[in-house]
């Protein structure tokens, strides 16, 4: 029985150093240290240098799926290379029990001018399998690769989602006991991506540890149990998935803070004051006015009005061209005013765009833009997944007609 | 616990302890101390490590000479080219009186051309060490595999690319009959010597030329000057600097103990001979230990 932790991070620590120079040299001198044996503990930083970990403590148990989430440059991709054995900590201790696999940058090692079989065999090899594990597991990883017809072909006539089917593939299927994602499973179609969440689902059912690094809430919402949130290097936030995504998404919102400072275009019209509440309840009605100031008298123009998911993607989109409205804007000042009679979203913080375009020919000019945020407060315990929080009616125990059966 | 639903759900079950296959999981500690002060644990580590890397090394062996032919017309001719300029234009001089060799009764083709094979022979072997860490940069810091896996694979791209030209020099010489002798076949040794002299060399000079890109510049630049410090081709210099240089090349006593066994000429010397080899063993542990320690200090400067 193991019930030990399949990763255990305690109190560690991680320096870098900012300048390339400097970093060099400290690499000598680290190279002395490692070999006189005085090793790279290390508490104070020499100069130039940064805390990209600081005292970092986390477990990961089998079968659990933790998250990490945090800023570009908040210390994920290091920790995951601390774990992965690749770097070594400035203090602290990491205990790793079993194999681990890092799906970063899938592919990598792979040549180019060898063929989708060639770099399967070296690529198995490097994950430290042997000739005859590869041959029992290379129909799999083909089959799951999909790439059945192209397997001949050199791997530089790949696109780069094709490479990271068959890196994932080949990580997969040499039977890690730890998963280190790090945001790869982006690359690929939507089917594959899902394709790959099934896989990895059915490694943490056998016993398999995941740490998930994801830009994407709902990647991270629907895939792990508990979430680390870093930031600058530290843990600000640890516990269950739905409150720290919560808590980082209202900090994702309040960072994308209300701006109207952009200009975009020539500056002939301008966003001028945005009108709108900044906290709604799901279902509410929303009202906004928005007042622009223009130069002059637009021809054609189209006025767009978008709300963004943290996670950036778009989740309501209007605009006068599609909704078949006229809309004049003429010299001086213009205010327009738009109604939702129900927003029925997630709670959450969204960003909404207001913009302003103006046909010219065929091309569409951005006149300017102007950005707002508004957030859906949590009314009851709503953590479901998804944008919209509707409410259908649930029925079990339909009777269904034969012939509807049988089709 | 989750209670939500996802669609995900369908593809979970219960937590099952430990490993499904009831296996040991392999457990690997990462502290800021340095291995060395543990050296059982470093010695066992690295030794596991090498068993492990000896596959790893012919597959990447494989794949890079695969790949650097595979796009070219000529083959395997690229790799011979190189020496038989040399040995050309070496051998055009001395038809022209230019320069003036005492080669015995070794035709001057044969022995150009078999002091220039063997001079690859090290200059690949050097420069293996760094180039591997260079061309394999962007798994290295990826993928944690063991480090020796890359030395091995030098070597066996080396001796792979000198197999190759060591037959056109056994051509050469029953084509100019020249006189091969029976003790051919101990070539071995000094073959080997010239690897893990070059392959050790390059190796303590890997880490420092995988930070700083003078490593390589300065091996670029010191392979000409060394050469002609070398009896390559021509014959030990008899009087003067020269003379006294090359008495002390380490590379000198293998070329003179190759050509004695390949064609009878000049002696064997013992003492230089045994001084490198020796030497050459001695440290080579000592390198290779110290090319797997400072491998994850070089990562973290790597991809900075």
């Amino acid at each position: 029985m193991h019930t030990e932790p399949a990763i255990s991070v305690s109190s560690v620590s991680k320096r870098y150093c900012r300048s390339l120079k400097k970093s060099l040299w400290y690499g000598i001198r680290d190279i002395g240290n490692e070999l006189t044996g005085r090793g790279q503990q290390a508490d104070v930083l020499r100069k130039a240098e940064f805390w990209a970990l600081d005292d970092i403590s986390l477990d990961v148990g089998r079968s659990e799926c933790v998250g990490l989430v945090g800023h570009n440059g908040a210390g994920k991709t290091t920790l995951l290379k601390l774990i992965n054995g690749l770097v070594k900590p400035s203090s602290g201790r990491i205990t790793v029990r079993g194999s681990v696999r890092a799906l970063i940058a899938l592919g990598a090692g792979f040549n180019p001018v060898l063929t989708g079989r060639e770099n399967i065999r070296v690529a198995s090899a490097v994950l430290g399998f042997s000739e005859q594990e590869t041959k029992a597991q290379f129909e799999e990883i083909v089959d799951f690769s999909e790439l059945e017809e192209f397997i001949d072909a050199p791997v530089q006539t790949y696109s780069s989602g094709m490479v990271a089917r068959l890196g994932f593939a080949v990580a997969v299927h040499t039977r890690p006991d730890i998963l280190l994602v790090d945001e790869v499973l982006a690359v690929g179609d939507l089917r594959f991506g899902m394709k790959c969440f099934q896989k990895i689902g059915s490694f943490r059912s056998e016993g398999g540890a995941i740490l998930l690094v994801s830009h994407n809430p709902y990647t991270i919402r629907s895939n792990c149990d508990r979430v680390v949130w870093l930031e600058h290097g530290k843990v600000r936030e640890v516990g269950d998935v739905n409150e720290v995504c919560d808590a980082y998404e209202l900090h994702m919102g309040q960072e994308a803070a209300p701006s109207l400072q952009h200009r975009y275009g020539d500056g002939a019209l301008r966003v001028s004051h945005i009108e709108c509440p900044t906290e709604i309840a799901s279902g509410d009605g929303l009202s906004i006015r928005v007042t622009l100031e223009s130069d002059r008298t637009l021809v054609d123009p189209i006025i767009q009005v978008s709300f963004t998911a943290p996670g950036g993607q778009h989740v309501v989109v209007n605009d006068t061209l599609t909704d078949g409205v006229d809309m004049a804007i003429e010299r001086g000042s213009n205010v327009f005013a738009l109604d939702y009679p129900s927003l029925p979203l997630r709670p959450g913080v969204y960003t909404f765009n207001v913009s302003v375009s103006e046909q010219y020919m065929t091309n569409l000019q951005l006149m300017d833009l102007g950005i707002g945020r508004i957030e859906v407060r949590r009314e009851r315990d709503d953590h479901g997944a998804g944008f919209l929080a509707l409410a259908p009616n649930w029925q079990a125990g339909v009777a269904v007609a034969r012939d509807e059966a049988t089709r | 616990m989750r209670t939500k639903s996802s669609w995900l759900a369908t593809a979970r079950a219960e937590p099952s302890p430990g490993f499904p296959d009831g296996r040991e999981p392999p457990t690997r500690v990462y502290t800021p101390e340095s291995p060395v002060r543990h050296p059982v644990a470093l010695i066992r580590h690295a030794l596991r490590d090498l068993r492990i890397a000896r596959g790893l090394a012919w597959r990447l062996a494989a794949r890079d000479i695969s790949a650097q032919y595979r796009q070219t017309l000529l083959g395997y001719f690229w790799t011979l080219l190189p020496s038989l300029m040399i040995t050309f234009v070496w051998v055009t001089l001395e038809r022209a009186n230019v320069v003036q060799v005492s080669t015995g009764s070794i035709p001057y083709a044969v022995f150009a051309l078999s002091g220039v094979i063997f001079w690859s022979l090290f200059i690949d072997s050097l420069n293996a060490p760094l180039n591997q860490l260079s061309q394999n940069k962007s798994m290295i810091v990826r993928v944690q595999f063991p480090p020796e896996a890359l030395l091995v694979s030098g070597v066996i791209q080396v001796a792979f690319s000198f197999a190759i030209k060591f037959a056109l020099l056994l051509v050469v010489a029953a084509a100019l009959s020249a006189p091969l002798q029976w003790t051919a076949p101990l070539i071995v040794i000094p073959t080997a010597a010239f690897v893990a002299f070059g392959t050790i060399v390059g190796t303590f000079l890997a880490p420092l030329g995988a930070l700083y890109k003078d490593v390589q510049q300065g091996l670029t630049a010191i392979v000409m000057p060394l050469m002609f410090l070398t009896p390559v081709i021509y014959p030990t210099a008899p009087v003067g600097i020269a003379a006294t240089i090359m008495r002390y090349n380490p590379l000198t006593p293998i070329f003179e103990l190759t050509r004695y066994l390949l064609f009878g000429e000049g002696g064997v010397p013992y003492t230089g001979f045994a001084i490198v080899s020796g030497g050459t063993l001695a440290v080579a542990a000592f390198g290779w230990l110290l090319f797997r320690l400072v491998m994850p200090l070089l990562i973290e400067r790597m991809d900075a």
